[in-house]
């Protein structure tokens, strides 16, 4: 057994190695411009997953809250910088999605035929950057993580895109940026904020109870526990000035009483987080970059768009919004939940009218996505699990139906819903595969997509986030019910689509040759729809890692909301 | 039969539609599709075997005990999810109930499965149909033996699927595509209000499962609490019955049935009449505890809806032209006398018209079927007639006319028996239930003449057929041939099930006293919930049915022993009905279009246009605008240079932007 620091490791660094590679100057040989590149990322991209997969078959096989395969290398400790790396369950999870993601989006560049070794180069890049944020526990390396799989990916949308790639490339780069620039100085503000002797801060019992080593210290801090006079046992610890995500998580009070011109730092900070993450998750209005991107993108480049990209955007509300402003969570949680229903309804009311099947499962993303905050909003244990299943499994759905339109558009150059028709005749496997998407991105039970979604609503309609931010107790519940009438237009928009595109006569002849897919393209297909089937039947493979964390993070809302 | 092998039931023949749906897409280019003798085995006798093991789980029943639970067989595969406290298993469950629906599911989906072997051997997509066909019976076979409301969902959204797949199993015709999409999406519709009625109702139970469901309402001591949650219960009630009107096509959400009817008819006869459109009175004949203990208007919304549907149902069979169409109406007719009857809590009546209603109704289609079949899908009446002296329908027309004696109740019949239980339940309950069982005997009357107007205009009086199909005759298979008669016979005795007989050994397995311990506690609660009704004695009511039935017959007879009245086929080519009879048919169509359809198409291009294009892109150009002013001379040259100086310049920009707020802060 592998320990899993080095699963951790290989799963960040094989991509990044592969990357490297490519940037050496190549053999002179013919197969070393085409099939070269394609040879060396599929590799490092295997091996990534494979690491991923193992790391996240020990959160199988030993559910927990604590985190794992940690590594702490001091980098310049007189600023308490340092790299730490470290995963939950949660983390663990996105990571094996991400692997997945990865082999899948380099089998579907077969089609790349200009600047292969660039292109693969950056794809490979991208991905560490994106296995990094998901592996690192300190804000330096998570933000470096961020912006280096920013980069890439404008470059290949703007390299290897359609006709409009410059303005769609830029238009995700200034979006995105312009989120994660708040973010770099919200880090250093908040670093050289915090007192240089650190601060003494009360800790949840919670963490404790999930995270601490058993010598006693967690993340890395000596917690004491204190009998103030005339009240109950408390934990406290002296958190240090640091760059650690997880010591960050502990100032969640400091930040309430540091004023920031007329606000509380607290305040400023969640709005700022919020922004950077809302972009890419994305909420509605920061969301018109996606379309664009998706459409303008290569097939490979919009799967991992959808599969992993937004993702890191839930990712960043867990790891970084609300553990460190967790208060300022709750007392917004409602005008969240609120935003997370209305992009699961508005985004779907819009995918309705939508001609271009890229922006159509691109707003079906955005739809899908906003179960993930409303989830988090909702802050019961399964309302949160239900945002991180639905984050897993939205990936698998959402890469699977850009596939699939991948698919048509390399055979006939267009993606026009109305200029379609018939195509269950020529290609019925096709036909079949798109229909299985669409049904389990419509939430079908027994398939992946109702799980996320189903305990979404559950969740909200136990949450007790309604009272917490002072409004009815049956907020949530209204909430729960709007976001359920969401699952009728999905259906509504994508059987509308399916009837367009697939049935009634073939409309035009040059459509009735059309080949069905091809072995590659089954290759890529299958293990999305493999485990889309199986997650939909035994929920536990995902909810076994994502529950813990889940758990835990409501816990510690609940603690939060009581000792505020 | 050991409790744990109870996932075998529905794993047969879902295997079946896995094995089927491999070797269609396997074969899907080649001419003529896989080998249609192998397909055929594997769906027919997959299907059957589990007819084999339902009948093993019915006789493996342990005895009827004295405890206040049902006897019941009870198997948990693994937990399905886990809920904030409340834990949802993969669990089956078979008590007399469920063995019952089992029964005819599988006994009656064996028997049309063997039917479509031989409607559908010509066409080209026999193996894709028959793989459809066995996934509906897993679907079917998982929805009535779910152990808990989700386990039974997701048997109620996979037959919904399958549904969706038949309807539509013809894609080439866009009609049929649009009334497959409107099934699934209506459907939906009832599904919501199917999840969250079922998350309401765990807020009070605190679980899903429905033994622990039943126990907890048979429990006097829970008594303070469900008067405490009365609103919530009742609001799981209305919204459960949602999803039952969604599924068995009641109003409002009844149109899709008819439209459903552009499947093929071994579909019609399985899915939307004998099983699935049923669902929803299993569902509240399940529930029955639970149904019994909300406040009494929930069950009178039942009962109101049943009524209104089976009067609107029957009201618009009369103009049908379309045969199929108008076996629809009557099964949604049908169905309202069954919710009529769960309305007044005698869930075990309801559920015992289901089973008769299965019997004749899947004759009625299938005879039909065979008819289309040996015209060359011809459906409209106006071009049959006289066919009762076509020698290749010998068998098609004895079947047809012990399912049409049975659905007019005329004695002997299944309806007979159900029927009349119906009307004396309904007397029983109070002043609304008399009020309902007036409007159920006038039904009744008119059920009688829309049936018998089937049967003039189809077999008896002068042929219309057209020459053309005379000449094209096709000959009806013996595979279609054996389960007509089967189920024609079945329609004449399966009312049989609920007589008493006097040996006490063989009564304790009749219906009745065979449901009675699931059933009865419910029935009890709720029927003492009613006010006085009228105690009519069987005989007399069976005599008044009998009456009706008779009167019917000769209306019937007497308006259309000439032909069809209305326009002809010459003035109007299709059978769409027009003129009042369209404008009755057509009423929740014209509405939902005006009502939902539009307006929500309309507010998805408002929406897309002024929030997306305006409102949004306004503020991309504000967002823009800022960009640039803060970064600007690396926007403004990423206009014309090259993409390397743009970044670069953009990277400077943001670290001037950095410096400058971390200096401020």
């Amino acid at each position: 057994m592998i320990d899993p620091t080095s699963l951790l490791v290989t799963a960040v660094c094989a991509p990044l190695v592969g990357a490297l590679l490519l940037w050496l100057p190549p053999p002179r040989a013919s197969w070393a411009a085409g099939l070269l590149p394609r040879a060396v990322a599929l590799l490092a991209m295997l091996v990534s997953a494979v690491a991923a997969f193992a790391l996240a078959a020990g959160f199988y096989a030993t559910p927990g809250a604590d985190l794992r395969g940690e590594l702490l290398l001091p980098w310049y400790p007189a600023w308490g910088m340092a790299l730490h790396l470290g995963v939950d369950g949660v983390a663990a999870s996105l990571l094996a999605l991400s692997g997945l993601i990865g082999v899948v989006a380099v089998l579907a560049s077969a089609g790349i035929s200009n600047r292969v070794r660039a292109y693969h180069s950056l794809l490979l890049l991208l991905m560490a950057g994106t296995n990094g944020v998901f592996a690192t526990l300190d804000w330096v390396s998570f933000y470096i993580a961020w912006e280096v799989m920013l980069i890439p990916m404008f470059l290949l949308i703007a390299i290897w895109g359609g006709e409009q790639r410059r303005y769609a490339a830029l238009k995700f780069l200034l979006y995105t940026m312009a989120g994660s620039v708040l973010m770099l100085v919200l880090m250093l503000g908040m670093h050289f904020r915090t007192p240089a002797e650190g601060v003494r801060v009360q800790v949840d019992p919670a963490q404790v109870e999930a995270q601490a080593r058993p010598d006693g210290t967690l993340y890395g801090l000596r917690v004491e526990q204190v009998a103030p006079a005339g009240q109950p046992l408390r934990y406290e610890a002296v958190v240090p000035r640091s760059f650690d995500l997880l010591h960050h998580s502990l100032l969640w009070n400091h930040w309430r009483g540091v004023a920031l011109g007329s606000w509380a730092l607290a305040g400023v900070g969640f709005l700022v987080l919020y922004l950077a993450f809302a972009v890419k998750v994305p909420v509605i209005p920061f969301h018109t970059w996606l379309p664009h991107a998706h459409v303008q993108a290569p097939t490979a480049i919009s799967v991992i768009l959808a599969g992993i990209l937004l993702k890191l955007g839930v990712y960043g509300f867990y790891r970084l919004a609300w553990p460190l402003f967790p208060a300022v969570a709750l007392d917004w949680g409602f005008v969240l939940g609120v935003l997370g229903v209305v992009n699961i309804l508005a985004a779907a009311w819009i995918a309705l009218m939508q001609d271009d099947l890229k922006r159509l499962v691109a707003y079906s993303s955005v739809s899908h996505m906003g179960f993930c905050l409303l989830g988090l909003a909702a802050a019961t244990p399964a309302a949160i699990s239900g945002s991180l299943v639905q984050a897993v499994t939205h990936g698998l759905g959402s890469a699977m139906l850009f596939l699939l339109v991948g698919v048509i558009y390399d055979r006939v150059h267009h993606r026009r819903v109305n200029g379609f028709g018939g195509l269950a005749g020529p290609m019925p496997r096709y036909a079949g595969m798109f229909l299985f998407a669409c049904l389990g991105a419509a939430g079908l039970p027994g398939l992946a997509g109702f799980v996320g979604e189903v305990l979404v609503v559950l969740g909200c309609a136990q949450s007790p986030a309604a009272a917490w931010a002072g409004h009815g107790a049956d907020a949530f519940r209204w909430l729960a019910v709007a976001a359920a009438a969401g699952v009728i237009m999905t259906a509504a928009y994508l059987l509308w689509m399916y009837k367009r595109v697939f049935t009634g006569p073939v409309r035009h002849d040059e459509h009735r040759a059309l080949p069905d897919l091809s072995a590659r393209e089954w290759a890529t297909l299958a293990p999305l729809a493999v485990l889309t089937l199986a997650i939909g039947v035994y929920p536990a493979l995902v909810t076994r890692l994502v529950a813990p964390g889940a758990e835990l993070l409501a816990r510690h809302l609940a603690w939060v909301a009581t000792v505020r | 039969m050991r409790a744990s092998l109870l996932w075998l039931i529905p794993a047969l023949p879902l295997i079946g539609a896995v094995v089927n749906g491999a070797l269609a897409l396997a074969g899907a280019r080649s001419a003529n599709g896989p080998a249609r003798g192998f397909v055929s085995l594997v769906a027919v006798l997959l299907p059957a075997a589990a007819f084999a093991l339902s009948v093993a789980a019915l006789l493996a029943l342990p005895a009827a005990g004295p405890g206040a639970t049902a006897p019941a067989l009870a198997h948990t595969l693994w937990e399905w999810m886990h809920l904030g406290g409340l834990s949802i298993a993969l669990n089956v469950l078979v008590d007399p109930l469920t063995a019952l629906m089992l029964l005819f599911v599988t006994g009656i989906g064996t028997l049309i499965t063997l039917y479509s072997v031989g409607y559908m051997w010509a066409d080209r997509g026999f193996a894709r149909f028959m793989a459809y066909l066995n996934l509906f019976l897993a679907s079917m076979i998982v929805l009535v033996m779910g152990g808990s409301l989700p386990v039974t969902f997701i048997g109620w959204e996979g037959v919904g699927l399958c549904s969706y797949l038949l309807i539509g199993f013809w894609h080439h015709n866009d009609e049929y595509n649009d009334a497959a999409r409107k099934a699934f999406v209506m459907n939906r519709i009832g599904d919501l209000g199917f999840l969250l009625g079922a998350f309401a109702l765990a807020s009070v139970t605190g679980s899903l499962d429905y033994q622990q469901i039943a126990a907890f309402f048979r429990d006097g001591g829970n008594e303070g609490l469900i008067a405490a949650k009365a609103g919530v219960l009742a609001l799981a009630g209305v919204l459960l019955f949602l999803g039952c009107t969604g599924k068995s096509a009641q109003v409002p959400l009844l149109t899709w049935l008819p439209d459903a009817m552009a499947g093929p008819t071994p579909v019609s006869a399985l899915i939307h009449a004998a099983t699935m459109v049923t669902a929803g009175v299993f569902l509240v004949g399940r529930l029955g505890d639970f149904y019994a203990h909300c406040p009494p208007w929930v069950l009178q919304i039942v009962l109101v809806t049943g009524a209104a549907t089976a009067f609107f149902g029957a009201v618009a069979g009369l103009f049908q032209n379309d045969i199929k169409k108008a076996l629809a109406y009557s099964t949604v007719s049908q169905l309202g006398f069954m919710f009529m009857a769960a309305g007044v809590g005698a869930f075990d009546v309801a559920i015992f018209h289901v089973f008769t209603h299965a019997f004749f109704k899947a004759t009625l289609f299938l005879g039909a079927g065979a008819v289309i079949h040996r015209l060359h899908h011809e459906q409209d009446m106006r071009r049959m007639g006289g066919l009762k002296r076509d020698r290749g329908l010998f068998w098609t027309y004895l079947a047809m006319s012990y399912g049409w004696w049975a659905i007019i109740g005329l004695p002997g019949g299944a309806g007979f028996f159900s029927k009349d239980l119906i009307l004396e339940r309904l007397a029983a309950a109070g002043p609304v239930g008399v009020a309902a069982c007036a409007l159920a005997l006038g039904t009744a009357g008119l059920t009688a003449v829309y049936m018998t107007r089937l049967m003039v205009l189809t077999f008896w009086g002068g042929s219309r057929v057209t020459d053309e199909a005379r000449h094209h005759l096709q000959k009806v298979p013996v595979t279609m041939t054996i389960p007509l008669v089967i189920l024609g016979f079945g329609s004449l005795l399966a009312g049989l099930v609920w007589m008493e007989l006097p040996v006490a050994v063989l009564n304790s397995h009749l219906l009745p006293g065979f449901l009675a311990p699931v059933l009865a506690p419910a029935q009890q609660v709720a029927t003492a919930a009613h006010g006085h009704g009228l105690h009519l004695p069987a005989v007399v009511v069976a005599l008044l049915g009998t009456g009706l039935a008779a009167a019917g017959w000769v209306v019937a007879w007497l308006l259309w022993r000439k032909g069809p009245t209305g326009p002809s086929v010459e003035q109007r080519p299709t059978s769409v009905p027009g003129g009042f009879g369209g404008a009755w048919t057509f009423a929740f169509d014209r509405v939902y279009d005006l009502c939902v359809v539009k307006p929500v198409k309309g507010a998805a291009l408002a929406l897309y246009f002024l929030v997306e294009l305006l409102l949004v892109a306004g503020l991309t150009e504000a967002v823009r605008m800022v960009a640039t002013g803060v970064c600007g001379a690396g926007f403004a040259l990423s206009q014309r240079s090259r993409l390397r100086t743009h970044l670069a310049l953009g990277v400077l920009g943001l670290v001037a932007v950095v410096a400058v707020i971390a200096w401020a802060l």
